[in-house]
C-alpha cells in the first residue's frame, strides 16, 4: 500500500516535470518563423522557418497540430509537431480571404476572414469548409471556450463581440452579440470569462461566456493588445501597446495593481502554467520579455522580427527538444 | 457566392474609395525608427519640440499645425501638409520629465501619408557626447490598402517610405535649427 502511495507520488512529481517542461511557441510575423522556448531556462530551442507572414495560431487540444494564419497568402499552414515531424509543415490550406484570428478544437478549426467579415468553421482534417458565418467588420481575435461549446470573435470595427454556438459539428449557430469598447482585438477565454482588449477605448473588458453580457470594463494602460490569466489565477493580464507595460488587474477588487515595463509595443501573451511566469512579445523590440514575479526588470530573449502571438503547448511534444 | 461577395467588395470599393479607415489592420504592421543626434543639451531639444500642436514650426512637410487641447492627452493636432490636405493625430500621453509624448493617427489621408493607422512616440534622451542629444522617433503603422493586392502607392514599402522620409525631414530640419544657433 504504502509502496503504491510512493509510486503515486512520484509519478505525480514526474508528471509535473514533464507539465512544466511543455514549451512556448512564439510566432514572428514578419520573420516568418517559429520560436520554440524551454521556460526552465528562458531560451530558444529550435526556430522553425514557416511561410510569409504569419499573424496568428491556434494549438489542437493535445498540442500535436499547430495552425498558423497568413493573411497576406490567403492561407492556413498546419505544422506537425510531434515527432519525428518536429514543426514540419503537413498542410498549406487555401482560404477564400485574410484568415487572422484561429482557434481550434479536436475536430474544427475556427478561422476569421477579416477583409470578408465572416467566421469559418473548417474540418481539421483536411481544412475543407463546414460552416460559414457573418460577424461585425474586421474579425480580429477568435477564441473558443470548450466547457461551453461556444466560439467568439472579437469584431474590431463594430465594437463587439460575436458569439456562436458550436455544438452541431457542421454548423455556427450565430448568439446574441455582446457590445464592447473601441476596436476590440486579442480576446481569450480563461475561466467562464472571455477577456478583451479593446484597442482604441483603452480598456479592458470581461465578459460571461454562459450569460453572455459584459460584467466588467475597465481603464488600463494605452492601446492593449494581449490578455491572460496571471497571479495563480488572480489576476488580469494586459499587455499595454503603447505604454509598453503589462497591466496587472486584481480580479476581486478589479484595480490595476500595478503596471510593469516590458519593451516596445507588446503585444501577445503567455503565462507558464509552472512557474507563472509572464512571457510578452515585445513585437518592436523583436524579443520575447519574460516577466518573473520577484525580478525587476523583464528578461528577454531574442526571435525572429515580429513577434506577436504566444502560446503554451498543453503537453511536451517528446523527442524533438532533446 | 463567391461571386456575390466580390461584387460585393467591388461595389464598397467604388464606394468608399481606396481603403476605408475602418478597413484597417488585417495585414503585417511596419515597423518605423528615425533618430538624430543634436549638439545641444536634451532640455533645449526638447524645448524646441515639446509643443503638440506646434510641429509645423519644426517639420517642413507642414505649412500648418494646431492643438486643440494643446498639451492635455487627448488633445488633437490637425496637420496641414504643403502638398495638400489636412490629417488629425491624437495625443495619447505626454511627459515633460522624461521628455517624451505618444500619439496616434485620427483620419486618415492616403494623398498625405500613405497609411491606414499608425501609432508613434518621439523622446528626447542624453546624446553620447557631454552636452548633446538624441531624438528618438518610433512608430508602427500599417499600409494605406490593407486588402491582399494593394496597388505599388499603398503598399508596406510606400508606408514606411512616407513616414520615415516625414521623420527624416522633420529630425534633420530641427537639427538645423538648433546647431546654427
Amino acid at each position: 500500500m504504502r509502496a503504491i502511495a510512493s509510486l503515486c507520488g512520484a509519478m505525480l512529481w514526474l508528471a509535473g516535470k514533464l507539465a512544466s517542461a511543455a514549451p512556448l511557441y512564439a510566432l514572428s510575423q514578419e520573420g516568418a518563423s517559429l520560436a520554440v522556448i524551454d521556460p526552465r531556462q528562458d531560451r530558444v530551442l529550435r526556430q522553425i522557418a514557416v511561410d510569409d507572414k504569419p499573424a496568428m495560431m491556434a494549438l489542437s487540444p493535445d498540442g500535436a497540430r499547430l495552425y498558423l494564419t497568413h493573411p497576406d497568402l490567403a492561407q492556413i499552414s498546419v505544422l506537425d509537431l510531434s515527432a519525428p515531424a518536429c514543426g514540419r509543415v503537413i498542410a498549406r490550406w487555401r482560404i477564400d480571404g485574410e484568415p487572422f484570428g484561429v482557434a481550434a478544437d479536436a475536430q474544427s478549426v475556427y478561422v476569421g476572414d477579416w477583409s470578408g467579415d465572416r467566421l469559418l468553421r473548417l474540418s481539421a482534417m483536411d481544412g475543407s469548409v463546414m460552416a460559414s458565418a457573418a460577424t461585425g467588420r474586421s474579425p480580429a481575435g477568435v477564441a473558443l471556450d470548450a466547457a461551453r461549446g461556444r466560439v467568439f470573435v472579437a469584431a474590431r470595427e463594430s465594437a463587439r463581440i460575436d458569439a456562436f454556438d458550436i455544438a452541431a459539428p457542421d454548423a455556427l449557430r450565430p448568439l446574441a452579440p455582446i457590445a464592447v469598447g473601441l476596436s476590440p482585438f486579442a480576446i481569450g477565454v480563461h475561466g467562464g470569462d472571455l477577456l478583451v482588449a479593446n484597442v482604441k477605448s483603452n480598456d479592458f473588458s470581461v465578459i460571461d461566456t454562459q450569460a453572455l453580457r459584459e460584467r466588467a470594463r475597465l481603464a488600463v494602460g494605452r492601446m492593449p493588445y494581449g490578455v491572460g490569466l496571471g497571479g495563480d489565477g488572480r489576476r488580469w493580464l494586459v499587455a499595454n501597446q503603447q505604454s509598453g507595460t503589462l497591466g496587472e488587474i486584481d480580479i476581486e477588487s478589479r484595480r490595476v495593481m500595478r503596471e510593469r515595463r516590458v519593451g516596445r509595443y507588446p503585444e501577445g501573451l503567455a503565462v507558464d502554467r509552472d512557474s507563472g511566469k509572464v512571457y510578452v512579445a515585445s513585437w518592436f523590440d523583436d524579443a520575447i520579455a519574460v516577466l518573473a514575479d520577484d525580478a525587476p526588470a523583464p528578461r528577454r530573449i531574442a526571435v525572429a522580427a515580429g513577434p506577436r502571438a504566444l502560446l503554451q503547448a498543453p503537453v511536451e511534444p517528446r523527442g524533438c527538444d532533446a | 457566392m463567391r461571386t456575390r461577395i466580390a461584387g460585393l467588395a467591388l461595389l464598397s470599393t467604388l464606394l468608399l474609395g481606396h481603403g476605408s479607415a475602418t478597413l484597417a489592420h488585417g495585414p503585417t504592421p511596419q515597423k518605423i525608427a528615425q533618430s538624430v543626434d543634436i549638439k545641444a543639451p536634451p532640455d533645449q531639444v526638447w524645448a524646441a519640440i515639446q509643443d503638440f500642436g506646434g510641429i509645423s514650426r519644426w517639420n517642413p512637410a507642414l505649412s500648418a499645425s494646431k492643438a486643440d487641447k494643446g498639451n492635455e492627452p487627448g488633445s488633437t493636432r490637425t496637420l496641414t501638409f504643403r502638398k495638400g490636405g489636412d490629417m488629425t493625430e491624437g495625443l495619447d500621453a505626454y511627459d515633460a520629465a522624461t521628455h517624451s509624448y505618444s500619439y496616434r493617427m485620427g483620419d486618415e489621408n492616403l494623398q498625405a501619408l500613405p497609411l491606414s493607422s499608425y501609432s508613434a512616440t518621439i523622446s528626447v534622451v542624453a546624446g553620447e557626447a557631454p552636452g548633446s542629444s538624441r531624438i528618438e522617433w518610433v512608430a508602427r503603422g500599417y499600409r494605406g490598402d490593407t486588402s491582399n493586392e494593394p496597388p505599388e502607392e499603398l503598399s508596406d514599402t510606400a508606408a514606411v517610405d512616407a513616414l520615415s522620409a516625414y521623420m527624416r525631414g522633420g529630425l534633420d530640419a530641427i537639427k538645423k535649427q538648433l546647431e546654427s544657433r
